[in-house]
């Protein structure tokens, strides 16, 4: 099992209770949906899975491959393997891009270690290319007046880079146009494999058409309330979230 | 010149507006008294032999303008200390790589006065670099004066103890269509006084006054700039940012002043800090006087911790706090030293 997550509640700081009791196992070579609607707390999950310090969890546990991610650091969850690609990748001015990838592969390496230079360049513009991006952007602050697609394109392209365990995307979709959204699927797809997981937050199925999952889960008031295969993705792209409504009355 | 039997101003103190923050009387007393010392240091450059002379000239060597300093800018002036005078003819003087180099250093105490002449066509990379022995005090005289069509790349990094001090009164001057840029940086010493002006004194005159600087435990650094645009269609730039660390203090006067007639000016002023410690301190001050017309003249101030998302999105990639909160104010920093290296 990849990543197990038991009655997960969690709140802003001093603020309301925003997930209720998340219950969810993704085995090892699986890849599981999030749908939902707005405010409904996907993007919630994410953020406490990989340990945004405005959220505070309040009970559950969370845990990768054994290890207990809620006792970890941000950091140390990176490092136990575990990936976001962030709704809203942040901009982080005067740092290149490959500055950045080098000191997160640095800190997965040994005290005094670092990556062999002419390896890890080769490597970035080959993953680059596979993404179809611009070697430019090697020397270009991270994120910093990227257009939205692109920082996404970025997001992903640290994730190949970092090759996590487990892999949480953050509606990875939104701002991506129709090329640019089976460029980075593909990207996603290639890292696809029997000792990894992936975490699919999207709202719109044209994501899982390229990503097609084993299992999609349905969001809502902090909560998983159903668990299907894919067809789910299907219905919810035809009815919608109508029949949440019958649940809440 | 200065008469020399002018009588001295009064010592700065908190009612010399320009000495407002932190601890003037303290600070000023402090440096008068070194003064009375024999001083004691050496300027040294390897400048071409031909290039250089020891006396000044009545003609091109104006002192220093002074943001508040008159008292350190008269006494310096009236030291028998060392007088370096440099004029630069047409050509190509050192390299990004290998700068003509200038270097003053500091033995208890010296107040040298430094000239530098960029003849038109001439293009100048030069390092200034001022190096204090322990418990030392500098106060230091500098001109530059870079005529028509000439360009100069100045780095000033004055290093030295948390027993040292230094004030520096510059002027840079730029005549039609030359270019300046200057980039200061202060590492080490207990206080420090910048005051550098500069003058915009032709059409088409660029000018980019840089400074970025890590002051920590009770360090003080107070800059004072003024942006004095004499000439209309001339554009200049000020940059002064700061990494703040322990009980460090940061003092930032600027002033643009855009005099009657220098029309379509174009100037920006801006002091930015990150605040890596609850017990730092900035005192900003961005002001502007505009007695023109078309002009574009703006200012920014800004101090704050890192941005906690920021530091979110590198911690989520794996990179430790400590790393990460490095690596950020290295970033902080990173914006001067490309605008100082741009083509």
């Amino acid at each position: 099992m990849s990543l197990i997550i038991k009655n997960l509640q969690a709140r802003v700081k001093e603020g309301p209770e925003i997930l209720c009791g998340v219950n969810l196992e993704i085995p090892r070579g699986e890849v599981h949906a999030i749908m939902g609607p707005n405010g409904s707390g996907k993007s919630t999950l994410s953020k406490v899975l990989c340990g945004h310090p405005d959220y505070e969890v309040t009970a559950g546990s969370a845990e990768l491959d054994g290890q207990d991610l809620l006792s970890m650091s941000p950091d140390e969850r990176s490092r136990a393997g575990l990936f976001l690609a962030f709704q809203y990748p942040v901009e982080v001015p005067g740092v290149s891009n490959a500055n950045f990838l080098r000191a997160a592969l640095k800190a997965r390496m040994p005290e005094g270690e670092e990556p062999d230079a002419v390896s890890f360049y080769k490597r970035l513009r080959a993953t680059m290319k596979q993404l179809g991006m611009d070697p430019k952007m090697t020397a270009r602050a991270v994120n910093e007046g990227f257009s939205g697609g692109e920082k996404k394109r970025n997001d992903i392209l640290q994730m190949l880079m970092l090759e996590p365990t487990c892999a949480i995307l953050d509606e990875t979709d939104s701002g991506l146009d129709v090329d640019a959204l089976r460029i980075v699927s593909e990207g996603v797809n290639s890292l696809r494999a029997p000792f990894r997981s992936f975490l699919v937050i999207t709202h719109y199925k044209r994501l899982l058409d390229y990503i097609v999952p084993d299992v999609v889960h349905i969001f809502h008031h902090g909560k998983i309330v159903r668990t299907a295969g894919p067809e789910m993705a299907d219905y919810i792209e035809q009815h919608g979230f109508d029949f949440l409504k019958e649940d809440d009355a | 010149m200065m008469n020399k039997d002018a009588p001295l101003p009064e010592l700065p103190d908190r009612l010399n507006e320009n000495w407002r923050y932190g601890r003037p009387h303290q600070f000023a007393t402090e440096l008068a008294g070194r003064m009375d010392g024999r001083g004691k240091g050496k300027l040294t450059t390897n400048a071409p032999q031909e290039c250089i002379l020891h006396t000044l000239s009545p003609d091109a060597d104006a002192l220093p303008l002074s943001i508040g300093s008159d008292y350190f800018l008269r006494r310096a002036a009236q030291e028998q200390s060392d007088v370096l005078r440099i004029v630069l003819p047409k050509g190509e003087w050192g390299t990004e790589e290998a700068p003509l180099r200038i270097r003053c250093h500091v033995d208890s105490f010296y107040a040298p006065r430094l000239c530098v002449e960029l003849q038109p066509g001439c293009r100048a990379h030069i390092l200034e670099e001022h190096l204090h022995g322990s418990n030392s005090a500098l106060v230091c005289l500098r001109s530059y004066t870079v005529h028509p069509n000439a360009e100069l790349r100045l780095e000033l990094r004055e290093t030295g103890d948390n027993a040292s001090c230094a004030m520096n009164i510059s002027r840079i001057q730029c005549g039609e269509n030359a270019h300046a840029r200057q980039l200061s940086s202060y590492s080490g010493l207990a206080w420090v006084r910048e005051e550098t002006t500069g003058e915009l004194c032709g059409a088409g005159a660029e000018l980019l006054l840089l400074s970025a600087n890590r002051p920590e435990k009770g360090q003080w650094i107070d800059q004072r700039c003024l942006q004095l645009h004499h000439a209309a269609g001339a554009r200049s730039r000020a940059l002064y940012k700061n990494v703040l660390r322990g009980a460090s203090t940061c003092i930032f006067g600027g002033n643009i002043r855009v005099e009657p007639n220098a029309h379509e000016s174009d100037a920006y002023l801006s002091n930015l800090n990150l605040m890596l410690s609850p017990e730092a301190t900035v005192h900003s001050l961005p002001q502007l006087e505009i007695m023109a017309d078309r002009v574009r003249c703006s200012h920014g101030t800004a101090s704050a911790p890192i941005d906690p998302e920021q530091l979110f999105y590198l911690r989520s990639r794996g990179i430790g706090e400590t790393d990460a909160r490095a690596i950020l104010a290295d970033a902080f920093l990173n914006e001067v030293y490309l605008l100082f290296r741009q083509p």
